[in-house]
């Protein structure tokens, strides 16, 4: 059993990144995988990333006049999924490595014009397809730290917004849970 | 909300009736004092020092906008009634309750029309209010003989941290106006 620890920076893609223009330095993935052989491994993985963005102050037209306000929109998303990763080459120094993660996203969406607004949390589909390359470390070489770049597909299609898609680059830990 | 200034905190909402020609009217009105409304309840009027900036903003800003300020015995072609709202319940409560009671706040006496009604479009009835708030409706007195009925054509609502502020209400009045570009004499 193997213990992944990570941070992610991560940018969202889909319709979203309309209002949420800018990257995350917010976020962590933790997983739990059982080494099925020195290539497969398979398990849970739970993420989270945190997305905020405050517009300026903008006079918007309403049916029957005008609203001046501060708009902000908060967004977290938290990908619990059973995922697997495969590695390519386990006996090189730099292991390469592909990865794929399906579940549920549980994710909140909050507006707000000023102060006033609210939230709403959903659960919805979460695919993630990931690729990096580990660098194993230890005296057995069974610990890692790992660099890798996915895209999480993050369906929402709730208050006209179609998805909260995103690509990510995490930087992580693995560490054995017992030998 | 956290990351908000007071400042950023308040929003600005104005409505209006898109048939009015504010062109059409010269002079104008306000109330004398400020209606206070609690749980959709007049608990009085007051006229505290936020009271009279608030009503002093509106009327420097109706008359940058070439409008006449006249006292209400003299037939003013506009009236703007003047009102706090506060609301102490914990559920959401609609904004269309303001209107349903406006009868009580601000009889048609006092504009000189006993025994009229007031009549607002059903835009202006979609807010929800869980705190404070202040607004301002601007009602059509000049066209108001025709069908015993005072119809409200502009209304402003100014919500959020600091509305109450003394310092701050001009600026705020302000912004009201400034998105309200039709709301002029010429």
């Amino acid at each position: 059993m193997q213990l992944h620890l990570g941070i992610s920076g991560a940018k969202t893609m889909g319709d979203s990144k309309d209002f949420l223009p800018n990257g995350s330095l917010r976020g962590w993935n933790f997983g739990l995988m059982y080494g099925f052989s020195d290539k497969i491994s398979a398990g849970l993985m739970v993420g989270f990333q945190d997305f905020y963005n405050k517009t300026g102050r903008e006079v918007y037209n309403t049916e029957n006049g005008h609203i001046s306000a501060v708009i902000t929109h908060s967004v977290q998303t938290i990908p619990i999924m059973i995922a697997g990763r495969y590695s390519f080459n386990p006996e090189a120094s730099i292991r390469p490595f592909a990865g794929l993660g399906i579940g549920g996203n549980l994710v909140s969406f909050g507006e707000y014009l000023g102060q006033f607004g609210g939230s709403d949390t959903k659960i919805k589909l979460a695919i993630r397809p990931e690729a990096g390359m580990a660098y194993p470390f230890g005296r057995f070489k069974d610990n890692a730290v790992w660099l890798a770049a996915s895209y999480s597909y993050l369906p929402y299609n709730e208050f006209d917004i179609k998805d909260f898609s995103q690509g990510a680059i995490s930087l992580g830990i693995t560490l054995p849970m017992r030998r | 909300m956290k990351q908000l200034t007071e400042e950023e905190s308040r929003i600005y909402i104005t409505n209006y009736d898109k048939n009015a020609d504010f062109s059409s009217y010269t002079t104008f009105s306000i109330s004398d004092s400020v209606a206070v409304i609690e749980n959709n309840r007049l608990s009085g009027y007051a006229l505290t020092s936020w009271d009279a900036a608030f009503r002093s903003a509106f009327i420097q800003n109706m008359q940058s906008r070439g409008f006449v300020l006249v006292n209400r015995n003299e037939n003013p072609d506009l009236g703007i009634n003047l009102s706090r709202v506060y609301n102490t319940y914990t559920g959401v409560i609609d904004y269309s309750n303001y209107w349903g009671y406006y009868y009580d706040y601000w009889d048609p006496y006092y504009w000189g029309y006993p025994g009229y009604n007031y009549y607002f479009p059903p835009m202006y009835g979609f807010y929800e209010i869980n705190e404070g708030a202040a607004s301002a409706d601007m009602l059509d007195l000049k066209n108001s003989s025709s069908n015993n009925q005072i119809n409200g054509i502009w209304n402003a609502l100014l919500r959020g941290t600091g509305v109450f502020d003394s310092g701050l209400i001009s600026e705020q009045v302000q912004a009201v106006f400034d998105q309200s570009q039709y709301l002029k004499r010429n």
